[in-house]
């Protein structure tokens, strides 16, 4: 594994560790503040419809104040009538004012009284009806007391002002107020479109929820108006003498602008920390993985440093006791120098060969197809010599049918070499070494039993680490396993042993197969 | 819709597809339009000639025979002399003019009326009429859809609705209903009509009518009655003050109707200690009653041949308030305006207390609309995006 997939490797980790959590957790947080922002709204549009009501109340009182004001002061007086027209001059809110009395014509009798609120009125009552609509304005009827009996003051309060005040209630940029009669009925509305239903009579979407609100059901909080948008509402019931309904309405995705800006930029917050920090892992993995790489090398160099000086040390005393026996000039040493030498000769150019495998890099575009039967009678072949030497014999057992494989020869055969060549050394004389080659669906597994001593349970772990033979006579620094393992690893397979002490060990490489014979052309 | 006159819905389109011969300005002057000269024989009698290159929307030629048949339908007398149309009327009260103005020029084909005004009519049934520009000018209105409603209300609840772009002619308390509906704008057009106090001229002498004008035509009165807004614009002649002026010892009683009794409040306001009873008369009861000595009321005001035909003698309101002036009469047979006007003044039947300002919801996308001559406009009207 380089250094980048390392670093890769760890970021993927914090990535899978640190990212889904922290997701879930924001997700859960977004999901909370989306119902906060909405429950917020549904305040802020709550209040607005108290204030619009307070305001709207205070002016119909005021309207009636003014009544009874004018009924107490000139409602007696012999010139009350024109006192009272004067008094309409300077406050035309009030609409036309008059004396009732039961003998008035039936003109000007308030035409949206009952005859029992007429009597009540003439009986020194307070009485106003309840709110309709002239020349598309909200109106009135009320009487207010004179003091004297059998006479009040009637006026068809102008309750324009009250439209006006619900038509310029703005939220936000589309925001805006309804106002409802007590059976839902339309009667103010700040959205144009809708005021044609102020006109019209004919309900919209609202209507319902506002004549329920009338009766005491809770109205809905967010639903879809008349133009079929989605929009949160705030309500209030102005009761007192005038059974308005109003609704604050504003469209949820305008209100909720506020929330939703928040939570894309804290989501981004997130996740730009989220990756700033997985850059810096990733950076900093690297850096500390390239300063454990540049140490491993220190050692690994230090290690070789110390294998190559203790067997070329040894090689070196050997051949300076040749040169002593060579500096006696006796000629009956000569057979016995040319022997030495010739041992020493092939043992370097074995320390030297294992060497040269190390720099041998495996490439797959350059590999080939390569048949494990035939190649394991190959090596059963270039082994028997040395076998033969050590007086033990090397036996082949190969799949039933042909058992294909991709790589790269040269590099398998130096792996499969020295693995057998290790066997026969691990061999006592007379015992056979077995190069056995097997298929399981797409692996391909080739063995090398021997019948040795075996190896210790305790250095099976390390047996594929760097310098790590216990051979230390002749050309056996401890290279030779891992770089089976290197050019095993090479070739997309695995490698690993089994051992019995006393019985012998039995060397797996693994492979993956080839589906088929191979066409080449 | 025909070119005769008429007083439902279709006069609107009338003014789009068909043209008269001539048009009578505010200042009593005549503008040709289908004629290319104009000669005034007297108060009964004109000449006019035809312009040469007039057309009706089928491209063929107005003729001579066009004319005398369209303006016969409207009662006048016409005959061709040397090139020349001669137009006489029988008419006692109204001038030659003011009936040839009225009288639009039109021909009868395949059973449809063609006008050689800006539009031609392309379909019409009860309840709608589609009008068609006849030059087809990019940005500009191409055709007009004109829609009949039972009610105004109903008219601008469609025009809340989108369904319509214009609404001409709205009761000034409904620009409030159209308050922050961006879609829509205000549009004020000149009206000939105007707010005023009639004198009853049994009642009241000369002087006292002078005096009461004087008196009247204040500042105060208009904005107590009207309000500061621009629905009634102020008078030539306002006056910021209120004036000392000397008036009858007795009480005057005004009359009033429903819909303009603020009026009525507001001068006896004005009259103070002057001021006698209002009484409150239905719109039926117009005529039939003279128990007056001061009656609000909405007279023409342009134009000014018009508005002073109505006080000719023997006229509908000349009558109502009993005023007869010869001089006057005589001024207006002579066709000397301001003389007319000068007799007015000094023996005046009545004071204009402001203007009537109309008002119009149009879409805020149209631009160019005309404040007088608002539908003769519509041709040149731009739409903007």
């Amino acid at each position: 594994m380089n250094r980048r997939r390392a670093a890769v490797t760890l970021a993927l980790l914090v990535v899978f560790s640190g990212v889904l959590p922290i997701t879930l957790l924001a997700a859960a947080g977004l999901q909370l503040l989306q119902r906060g922002g909405e429950r917020a709204s549904n305040a802020a549009l709550d209040a607005i419809a108290a204030q619009a009501v307070a305001r709207l109340s205070a002016y119909v009182a005021q309207q009636r104040e003014m009544l009874r004001t004018l009924a107490s002061a000139v409602g007696t007086e012999p010139d009350g009538a024109r006192k009272l027209r004067e008094a309409s001059l300077d406050a035309p809110s009030l609409g036309r004012l008059r004396i009732v009395t039961k003998d008035s014509p039936q003109a000007d009798l308030p035409a949206k009284l009952s005859p029992a609120q007429l009597a009540q009125a003439l009986n020194g009552g307070e009485v106003f009806s309840p709110t309709y609509t002239v020349d598309l304005a909200p109106a009135m009827d009320a009487c207010a007391p004179t003091g004297a009996p059998g006479k009040t003051v009637c006026a068809t309060l102008d309750l324009l002002e009250l439209q006006r005040q619900v038509q310029r209630i703005r939220v936000g940029r589309e925001g805006y107020a309804l106002a409802f009669d007590s059976t839902g009925r339309l009667i103010g509305a700040g959205e144009g479109a809708l005021r044609a239903s102020v006109l019209s009579g004919k309900p919209v979407a609202e209507s319902v929820a506002a004549a329920a609100l009338a009766r005491g059901v809770p109205a809905p909080r967010r639903l879809h108006n008349a133009e079929d948008r989605d929009v949160l509402a705030g309500w209030a019931f102005l009761q007192e003498g005038l059974d308005w309904i109003i609704a604050i309405e504003q469209p949820a995705d305008e209100a909720l602008r506020g929330a939703r800006e928040a939570l894309i930029v804290l989501g981004l917050g997130a996740f730009a920390t989220l990756l700033l920090s997985i850059s810096l892992g990733y950076a900093q993995a690297r850096k500390m993985l390239a300063g454990l790489e540049m140490e491993e090398r220190f050692r690994t160099a230090g290690q070789l440093a110390a294998g190559i000086t203790h067997d070329l040390g040894h090689r070196l005393a050997i051949l300076k006791q040749i040169e002593q026996l060579a500096a006696t000039g006796d000629p009956g040493y000569l057979p016995r120098i040319r022997e030495s030498l010739a041992a020493e000769v092939g043992t370097i150019r074995r320390f030297v060969a294992d060497f040269s495998d190390l720099t041998r890099e495996a490439k797959p575009a350059e590999f080939t197809p390569v048949e494990l039967n035939a190649f394991a009678h190959s090596i059963q072949e270039n082994a028997l010599a040395y076998a033969a030497e050590t007086g033990v014999s090397v036996e082949v057992k190969s799949a039933p049918a042909s058992t294909w494989i991709r790589g790269d020869r040269f590099l398998l055969e130096r792996a499969v070499l020295n693995l057998t060549r290790n066997a026969i050394e691990a061999s006592p004389r007379g015992s056979r070494v077995l190069l056995s080659v097997s298929r399981d669906e797409d692996l391909a597994d080739l063995q090398v039993e021997d019948q040795g001593t075996g190896i210790a349970a305790d250095r099976l772990s390390g047996l594929f680490e760097s310098f790590n033979s216990t051979k230390r006579t002749g050309a056996h620094v401890g290279m030779g396993l891992p770089n089976v393992r290197r050019i095993v690893i090479a070739h997309g397979g695995s490698v690993s042993v089994k051992s019995t002490m006393g019985k012998g060990s039995v060397f797996t490489i693994t492979l993956p197969a080839q589906s088929s014979s191979p066409s080449f052309s | 819709m025909s070119a005769g006159n008429a007083n439902d819905w279709s006069a609107v389109p009338r003014l789009m597809v068909f043209e008269p011969l001539i048009r009578i300005e505010n200042d009593g002057g005549t503008t040709p339009v289908l004629a290319q000269r104009v000669e005034n024989l007297s108060a009964r009698a004109m000449r006019v000639w035809l312009r040469t290159d007039a057309a009706f929307s089928d491209g063929s030629a107005v003729t001579a025979a066009d004319v005398a048949r369209s303006l016969e339908s409207a009662a006048l007398k016409v005959s061709s002399e040397n090139g020349s149309i001669l137009i006489e009327s029988a008419e006692a009260t109204t001038p030659v003019e003011m009936r040839v103005a009225e009288a639009y020029v039109h021909r009868q084909h395949g059973g449809v009326e063609l006008g050689t005004g800006p539009f031609a009519l392309v379909e019409q049934d009860d309840r709608h009429m589609v009008l068609r520009n006849r030059t087809s000018v990019p940005g500009h209105v191409t055709t007009v859809t004109l829609n009949a409603y039972d009610t105004a209300q109903e008219a601008l609840g469609h025009l809340l609705q989108g369904e319509a772009d214009v609404l001409p002619q709205i009761n000034p308390r409904w620009v409030e209903f159209l308050d922050g509906i961006s879609r829509l704008r205000i549009a004020k057009l000149s009206s000939p009509l105007s707010n005023g106090v009639a004198f009853n001229t049994a009642r009241l002498s000369q002087a006292e009518r002078l005096n009461l004008a004087r008196l009247l035509r204040v500042r105060d009165l208009r904005i107590l009655a009207f309000g500061d807004g621009d629905d009634c614009s102020a008078p030539d002649g306002e006056l910021k003050e209120r004036q000392q002026v000397r008036l009858p010892e007795r009480k005057l009683e005004i009359s009033s109707f429903p819909n303009i009794e603020r009026f009525g409040l507001a001068l006896g306001r004005t009259l103070g200690e002057h001021a006698g009873d209002l009484h409150i008369h239905e719109p039926s009861e117009f005529g039939k009653f003279q128990d007056f000595d001061l009656l609000t009321f909405r007279p023409r005001a342009s134009p000014v041949t018009l508005a002073l035909e109505q006080w000719r003698t023997g006229a509908v309101l000349a009558s109502l308030v009993r005023y007869s002036n010869p001089r006057l009469d005589a001024a207006l047979n002579e066709r000397d305006w301001p003389a007319a006007q000068r007799e007015l003044a000094s023996d005046p039947p009545f004071v204009i207390v402001c203007n009537i300002v109309a008002t119009a919801a149009i879409d805020a996308r149209i631009r160019n609309v005309a404040s007088t001559q608002f539908w003769q406009s519509v041709g040149s009207w731009e739409v903007g995006p």
